[in-house]
C-alpha cells in the first residue's frame, strides 16, 4: 500500500436521493488545511465552532444539491470561498446530515486503514515512549458546530 | 471539434488546469494547444502554480473552458520548466 494518498472520490448517499462526492482519504496538505480552518481569528487556538465547517469543506469535492430553481449548485474545483458561501446558506439540519455522513465515512476509512495496518506483514507495534499530547491535554473528538 | 483541420492551434488565458483526480496538479496562466498534421496534440502553457509531485502521477487530465463546456484531454507526458510546461496529450475526450 502506497504511503501517498491517491485522489480517489467516494460517493455518499444522503436523504431524498441526494449524494455527496468526498475525498476517500485526506493527505497531509488536506489535514493541515482542515486544522487551519478550525483556528480562531488570532490563529492561536482551535475554535470548536469551526469544526463542522472545516470537516465538511475539507472532504467535500462535489454534491448533487440544487438551488430553489432546481439548478445543481456545483462546487467542484470552485475556490474555497465559494464552497464556504454555499455551506453557509444551507439549512442547519441539512448541514448536520452532511457532516454526519462525512464523519461516518472518515470513521469507516480509519477503521479500514487500521485493519490494513494490523495485517501488514512484518509490521510491529512500537512501545510508547512518552504520553501523547491528546492523552495529556485531552482530544478534540466529539466537538461539533 | 477541430478534427476537421489538418493542424490547428487554440489559445486561452485563464481557468485551465492539469488535474490528478480531484487534485489540481497545475493552474495555467496562458496556454496554447496545437494539433500537428500527424494528429498529435501538444500543450504549451505558462504556469500560475504547479505541484511537481502531482505532475508526475497518472492519470493526468488537461481541462480548459470553451463556449458551452470544457476541452478535456488526457495527458501522456509533461515536461515542467521554471515558469512553463509542455505536455503531450491524447485525443480529446469531450
Amino acid at each position: 500500500m502506497s504511503r501517498f494518498v491517491t485522489p480517489t472520490e467516494v460517493r455518499l448517499p444522503i436523504s431524498d436521493g441526494d449524494y455527496l462526492i468526498v475525498k476517500e482519504r485526506l493527505n497531509l496538505g488536506d489535514a493541515t488545511e482542515r486544522t487551519a480552518r478550525m483556528l480562531n481569528a488570532e490563529g492561536t487556538a482551535v475554535d470548536p465552532l469551526k469544526y463542522g465547517r472545516a470537516q465538511v469543506q475539507t472532504y467535500l469535492v462535489d454534491w448533487s444539491l440544487t438551488d430553489a430553481a432546481g439548478r445543481i449548485v456545483s462546487i467542484r474545483e470552485e475556490p474555497p470561498a465559494v464552497v464556504a458561501a454555499a455551506l453557509e446558506n444551507l439549512d442547519p439540519e441539512d448541514f448536520r446530515e452532511i457532516l454526519e455522513a462525512i464523519e461516518a465515512h472518515e470513521q469507516r476509512m480509519t477503521a479500514a486503514r487500521e485493519e490494513k495496518k494490523s495485517t501488514r506483514s512484518g509490521a510491529t507495534v512500537p512501545a510508547a515512549i512518552s504520553p501523547s499530547l491528546v492523552a495529556v491535554g485531552g482530544g478534540m473528538s466529539g466537538s461539533r458546530s | 471539434m477541430p478534427g476537421l483541420f489538418r493542424s490547428v492551434t487554440l489559445r486561452g488565458e485563464k481557468a485551465a488546469r492539469l488535474s490528478w483526480g480531484y487534485q489540481t496538479a497545475a493552474v495555467l496562466r496562458t496556454w496554447a494547444l496545437s494539433k500537428s498534421d500527424k494528429g498529435e496534440w501538444t500543450l504549451t502553457a505558462g504556469i500560475d502554480r504547479a505541484d511537481p509531485f502531482r505532475l508526475k502521477q497518472t492519470p493526468l487530465q488537461f481541462t480548459a473552458p470553451r463556449p458551452g463546456g470544457f476541452f478535456c484531454f488526457p495527458v501522456r507526458a509533461v515536461t515542467l520548466g521554471k515558469e512553463s510546461l509542455i505536455a503531450s496529450l491524447g485525443p480529446p475526450e469531450h
